[in-house]
């Protein structure tokens, strides 16, 4: 637990960009909501590592939202339901599944499609809504923070120092 | 862009890639092996063990080996067991989840082989004795258990005649009875009648008056008839009324006596009659009829034909669920819930359209106990419709041991699935046959020792009714019987005859449901053993005939004697009463001189 909010306490009080730790959120939230072993997280896994974003917030990000998938499956199920049985772009899906990487991707997949579906669309939008917060948390909770009596006991604490010799040695690479 | 790019991340990303494939490539085999046997022991109800697995990436493939199916019903049983399968996927269309398989073969199949430990799962174990329990209540067999039949010898030993005569009722000592107590009662009313009746001592009275009235006007010397004389006198009319009356009295006793005479007359007939009924009756219930030979071979044959039929059948049904698509038509794309999971697949219209499943040619080597068996089959998949081929199969097997050869061909064609249609043709030449019994009853045991023949089995199947047609003739035959200590001389017949019998035929014709289906079997067996009795059931019955007449005449001879001896007592009675009708005629007659 300690260690955890050590992470979340680094990564927000370090200096990587918002716009890393965003998008690292966004990508674990694709990995996270659409099933594991589906061919586009392969991207999505291949772009968490080659672009530069947080990859802590990416692994945390990826429990939490894998925790959430559970829960929210029935919802990505009667989307995805949807969107493949509609009407209007039966012949589209037609034409899709003659093709290779649609099966292979098991895009016709309720949950799939859903849950891929939903995570692009709220890409961008999470995308932004963390940035946001983290520059709002840095402009005026930080301060405050670090003025409480517990976070200045942890970091009095060897914990603490150890913590800070990891950082900067990450700083320094 | 350096501020965004990690060189690193590449290596990373390449290094957990290697170790998926290389996963993958170690544990495949292992995953693969693990998910078909998890699968198919589903599917078969008892478990599928497989022995090794090998896949091949380039090209895609699949080598199995040892293939164990149990058979659900026998637990320590395989119902197939497989040496080797080979196979190669198409790459392409298995990337999009079909697997196409072009050319398979199949190596070393066996039927019915000992497993070293039970394959039954430990559900189905109590499902199928509680299974076998419930079929033997009610008789019913199910997945190819048989009722066992039991061979019952047509009556062929006569019964001893005491013993017939001990359980028969002889009607005619009935008869005789009855008549003889009629014969009785109504011969005391007729001397009854008789006594009242004028007799010789009336007619003597009255020929007593004549003589008086004659005396009495002799003295006149007028020859004047006496009946003026009489009339004149009064005495005459008297007489001749009292004559009269007594006339009409006795005629009226004998018309009587001539109805009842009549009736008793038709009864004594039928008395004479009645010993002869009932000889023909007793005789025809217990005398050897050739009917109960006429069907014989389906006593040898029924049941193990029917045996045949019933685990056919049951393999049948086991099968036919993966080889047709049972899913709905449905317009539109069509969704199917995976085996697993949440979510279900949407099925989009496919240009071409393709089966999930299909083996388009299989070469097989069966081994049978007298050789081995190879074959071709095509167009084996879970989606017919889609394909629009039939399955077909065509086995071939030559110089078995004790078969020349077999030749199977048929199709399954579920292209339809609501109106199924399928055939299969066997031709089976020189197939010899050794100690096949054929009878297991203690007084009549009949084995097959040799025969060496041809099979031709023809088996249609339209919807969910069958018709079957079975023809056989085998040479150089052997019969081997055995009898009990005392056989009787009918069953001697048969039993030598049955040795003498080198060659012979039969047909079985079968049709139905599944369900429900009747057999019949037809073979000249029938007409042989049938005509070899024939003159000794004749002689027998004769002989039952002889004995059983003498016997009933013994026993009716003294009563139906008796009755006769009363009759004549009774026609007495009609001779007295015409005598007596006679006389009174007479009289008038002596009157009107």
């Amino acid at each position: 637990m300690i260690e955890f909010i050590v992470k979340i306490l680094k990564v927000l009080n370090s200096e990587t960009e918002p716009g890393q730790i965003s998008l690292g959120l966004c990508f674990s939230m694709i990995l996270g909501l659409t099933p594991l072993f589906s061919i586009h997280n392969i991207l999505v896994l291949f772009l968490a590592l080659v672009l530069r974003v947080n990859l802590s917030m990416f692994l945390l990000g990826f429990v939490v939202f894998s925790g959430l998938a559970y829960l929210l499956d029935p919802l990505f199920h009667r989307l995805g339901f949807w969107i493949l049985t509609t009407g209007f772009l039966e012949s589209f899906w037609t034409g899709m599944y003659q093709t290779t990487l649609f099966r292979l991707g098991n895009l016709n997949h309720t949950i799939t499609m859903g849950s891929l579906l939903f995570s692009l669309a709220l890409f961008m939008p999470f995308f932004l809504v963390v940035n946001y917060l983290i520059r709002q948390y840095r402009e005026h909770i930080l301060a405050w923070v670090l003025k409480l009596k517990l976070v200045q006991s942890l970091r009095a604490s060897r914990l603490y120092e150890i913590f800070q010799s990891v950082t900067a040695h990450g700083r320094h690479t | 862009m350096k501020k965004w790019f990690r060189w690193q991340g590449l290596i990373i990303f390449a290094g957990i890639m290697a170790l998926v494939i290389l996963f993958w490539v170690v544990f495949l085999d292992l995953i693969l092996e693990k998910t078909i046997e998890t699968y198919a022991t589903e599917a078969n109800g008892a478990r599928v063990d497989i022995g090794n697995l090998d896949v091949s990436l380039f090209p895609a493939g699949m080598k199995i080996e040892d293939i164990q199916i149990t058979d659900p019903d026998s637990p320590m049983k395989n119902a197939l067991q497989v040496g080797g399968a080979r196979f190669l996927v198409n790459t392409r269309l298995l990337l999009r989840s079909k697997v196409i398989i072009d050319q398979m073969s199949i190596e070393q199949i066996q039927l019915n082989t000992p497993r070293k430990k039970s394959g039954a799962l430990k559900k189905r174990e109590k499902k199928s004795r509680s299974a076998e329990t419930s079929n033997r209540r009610d008789g019913s067999p199910a997945h190819g258990t048989a009722k066992k039949e039991t061979f019952n010898v047509p009556a062929l030993n006569t019964p001893d005649i005491k013993s017939i005569l001990a359980k028969e009722s002889i009607q005619s000592l009935a008869l005789a009875k009855s008549l003889q107590s009629d014969l009785e009662t109504e011969k005391g009313n007729w001397e009854k009648i008789l006594k009242d009746l004028p007799d010789k001592k009336k007619i003597k009275a009255y020929k007593a008056r004549i003589k008086k009235i004659k005396k009495k006007y002799k003295k006149k010397k007028k020859k004047k008839s006496l009946t003026a004389l009489l009339y004149a006198t009064g005495e005459y009319s008297d007489l001749k009324k009292d004559i009269e009356d007594d006339l009409e009295r006795i005629e009226a006793a004998a018309k009587k006596y001539k109805k009842q005479k009549k009736e008793f007359k038709k009864r004594v007939k039928q008395l004479a009659e009645a010993p002869g009924k009932d000889i023909r009756r007793i005789k025809a219930k217990y005398s050897i009829t050739p009917k109960g030979l006429s069907n014989i071979s389906s006593l040898f044959i029924g049941p193990r034909v029917d045996q045949w039929f019933q685990k056919a059948i049951a393999w049948y049904q086991r099968v036919e669920p993966y080889l047709k698509n049972t899913r709905k038509q449905e317009k539109g794309p069509e969704t199917k819930k995976p085996l697993r999971g949440k979510g279900s697949l949407v099925k989009f219209r496919e240009n071409p359209p393709m089966p999930d499943f299909l083996i388009r040619r299989a070469s097989i080597s069966m081994g049978i106990e007298s050789g081995s068996i190879t074959g071709i089959l095509e167009n084996i998949t879970t989606a017919p419709e889609i394909l629009g081929k039939p399955t077909t199969f065509q086995l071939a097997g030559d110089k078995l041991k004790g078969i020349k050869s077999v030749h199977v061909n048929g199709e399954i064609d579920f292209i339809d699935p609501a109106q199924p249609k399928h055939r299969i043709d066997v031709a089976v030449r020189k197939y010899s046959l050794e100690n096949v019994s054929l009878s297991d009853d203690r007084d009549f045991r009949v084995a097959l020792q040799q025969a060496s023949g041809d099979i031709d089995l023809n088996l249609n199947l339209n919807r969910e009714r069958f018709s079957a047609r079975l023809g056989s003739r085998f040479g150089s035959a052997r019969f081997k019987t055995d009898t009990s200590k005392k056989p009787g001389r009918v069953i001697s017949a048969l039993a030598t005859t049955l040795k003498n019998i080198r060659k012979f035929s039969f047909q079985v014709t079968a049709g139905g449901t599944l369900d429900k289906y009747s057999i019949r079997i037809k073979s000249d067996l029938d007409r042989i053993l049938k005509s070899a009795v024939k003159n000794l059931i004749r002689q027998e019955t004769a002989r039952l005939e002889k004995k059983l007449s003498a016997s009933i005449q013994k026993r009716v001879d003294g009563p139906v004697g008796q009755v006769m001896q009363g009759y004549k007592g009774y026609e007495w009675i009609g001779t007295e009463l015409t005598r007596r009708l006679d006389l009174e005629n007479k009289l008038l007659e002596e009157l009107d001189l």
